[in-house]
């Protein structure tokens, strides 16, 4: 079974797991969620030991599905609350999204560098992963926020600041661990001709800023909250363009 | 002076911080525009160094550069604005102390987002002398057993020895057959001083003050005509290289401290009457 219909099987599930989850039938969502989270990351460990001991190239577009299916399945807001249908059902139009692009956009056919044999690229690249997921996770989180009024916004951002943090700091191992491996194989901290430096580092200002501003307390929760939705907007731009082959339509088998 | 208290103000100014990181954010995402395509225009910056790229690309095409200068200012300004307003909140931390305060988990996280930016003026500060000063002899060919010196300086190399690394797994086909890896002993020596070092990918050679990085080396594949061998390296001398990784290591030093005392701190909070 080819990983391209792999691919196509994963879009439908994630597909069936959201039409379950708008017909409230939370046990089919979960088999089907679990299903295509199982089979993504099954994708990304493919790609993975396909390219070992080098460093899977455009991987950041299957790995962050994975990353947000495995939030989708883990209950980490408060049970029950509004917030967490608006979350659970942002998140899967957003995972819906990723797959979509990478059926349609496929950019797979790059062969890995052998100058990626480094420990410090496989930490940059799962890094990456890990805080993108984060951070758009709190972007979506910060989109309930904006969707509901409440007087307890305060009490409300307490999670959203967790993924925040969470995010900015595996965003910034990311960063330390390229620029590590950037020297080592370089002789520079910063290899200036590669664009994916420029988003990673566009990504690290913009939230560097959001934290200045939650911690100054200038602006209003709901202005926090709509800066953390285009700071997640910002990740999911920054990660689908660079990631983004050709257009090309799914081949069905036979 | 009113004029100097102004200037004063402004600088120690966060409103001012983040203008400048979302001025920042704005031309980084430029500049990934302006280097989708272009990559090979700013490639020479990693073998000459910022200066003398930005004297010669850079002010030849400056439509396709234009967003490097501004990043270099932004990120001036924005290390004046850290350095200042840092040294500003830390006079203010230590003027108003007491040392009941010094285990309070609040004074310590304020000292962990304190040390995360200072780290970052270390960091660019390193860049700043990296990219400014340090000494770069770019594509220099070895071959095996020829002594050769590095310019201006008494220090000298040889290759002695290349053992070559197979791609060993059969999971990607174009890399079988191919070397992946070639670990190059090098015998350098300056003066009476002499050392022995294996110089592979990702793997540089440290001797002196100069450090030896490998690009490329010969043979590529298996088998065929006996190819020549030699190995491609880049010798740089980099003074702000430890400033740079100071920074990185007082960053996480900084933000584990913040991450771990945060929750705490926001649970105190939270448990008050």
């Amino acid at each position: 079974m080819s990983l391209v219909l792999v691919l196509q099987c994963v879009f439908i599930a994630y597909l069936s797991g959201t039409l379950f989850t708008r017909c409230h039938l939370h046990r089919c969502a979960i088999v089907f969620m679990l299903t295509g989270c199982g089979g993504n990351f099954f994708i990304f460990y493919s790609r993975y030991t396909e390219a070992v001991p080098m460093m899977p190239m455009h991987l950041g577009i299957i790995g962050i599905p994975a990353v947000l299916a495995f939030l989708w399945l883990i209950p980490l807001l408060p049970k029950n609350s509004r917030d967490k249908g608006i979350v659970n059902g942002l998140l899967q139009i957003v995972i819906l999204f990723f797959i979509a692009i990478a059926m349609l956009f496929p950019k797979d056919f790059y062969l890995p560098f052998i100058r990626s044999i480094s420990i410090w690229s496989h930490l940059f690249l799962l890094f990456e992963i890990a805080a993108k997921g984060a951070l758009i996770y709190a972007g979506i989180v910060a989109f309930s926020l904006l969707t509901t009024k409440t007087t307890q916004n305060n009490r409300r951002t307490s999670p959203l600041m967790r993924f925040i943090l969470w995010g900015y700091g595996f965003l910034t191992l990311a960063m330390f661990s390229g620029e590590t491996w950037s020297y080592l194989g370089w002789g520079t901290p910063v290899v200036w001709h590669n664009p994916a430096i420029t988003t990673i580092l566009a990504i690290w200002f913009y939230w560097t800023c959001l934290l200045h501003l939650h911690y100054i307390g200038y602006w209003s929760v709901r202005r926090r909250a709509a800066f953390t939705v285009l700071g997640g907007l910002l990740v999911i731009a920054l990660t689908i363009h660079p990631d983004m082959g050709p257009f090309r339509l799914p081949q069905f088998p036979g | 002076m009113p004029i100097f208290r102004a200037l004063y103000h402004f600088l120690t100014s966060i409103r001012l911080s983040v203008v400048l990181l979302l001025l920042l954010t704005a031309d980084l995402c430029f500049g990934y525009i302006c280097l989708h395509g272009n990559s090979s225009f700013f490639n020479p910056m990693n073998e000459t160094g910022i200066v003398q790229w930005l004297m010669t690309y850079g002010v030849n095409r400056p439509a396709t550069s234009a967003w490097f200068f501004i990043l270099l200012f932004l990120l001036f300004c924005l290390i004046i604005n850290t350095l200042v307003c840092t040294f500003d909140k830390l006079y203010k931390l230590f003027t108003t102390f007491r040392a009941r305060y010094a285990n309070s988990k609040n004074f310590q996280l304020t000292l962990a987002i304190h040390l995360m930016h200072l780290a970052i003026v270390l960091l660019f500060v390193g860049y700043l002398i990296s990219y400014t000063t340090s000494t770069i002899h770019h594509s220099i060919t070895v071959v095996p057993d020829i002594e050769m010196n590095i310019p201006d300086s008494t220090v000298s190399f040889k290759l002695t020895k290349m053992e070559m690394q197979p791609y060993t797994q059969n999971r990607m086909k174009s890399f079988v057959g191919r070397y992946i890896d070639a670990q190059t002993h090098l015998l350098l020596r300056n003066g009476e001083k002499e050392k022995q070092a294996i110089l592979s990918m990702n793997n540089p050679v440290f001797f002196q003050g100069y450090s030896f990085f490998l690009q490329r080396f010969n043979p590529r594949k298996k088998g065929g005509m006996v190819a020549s061998q030699y190995v491609v390296i880049d010798i740089r001398r980099d003074h702000g290289i430890k400033l740079t990784f100071a920074g990185m290591a007082a960053f996480i030093l900084g933000l584990i401290a913040y991450i771990l005392l945060y929750g705490q701190v926001r649970n105190h909070k939270g448990n008050r009457p």
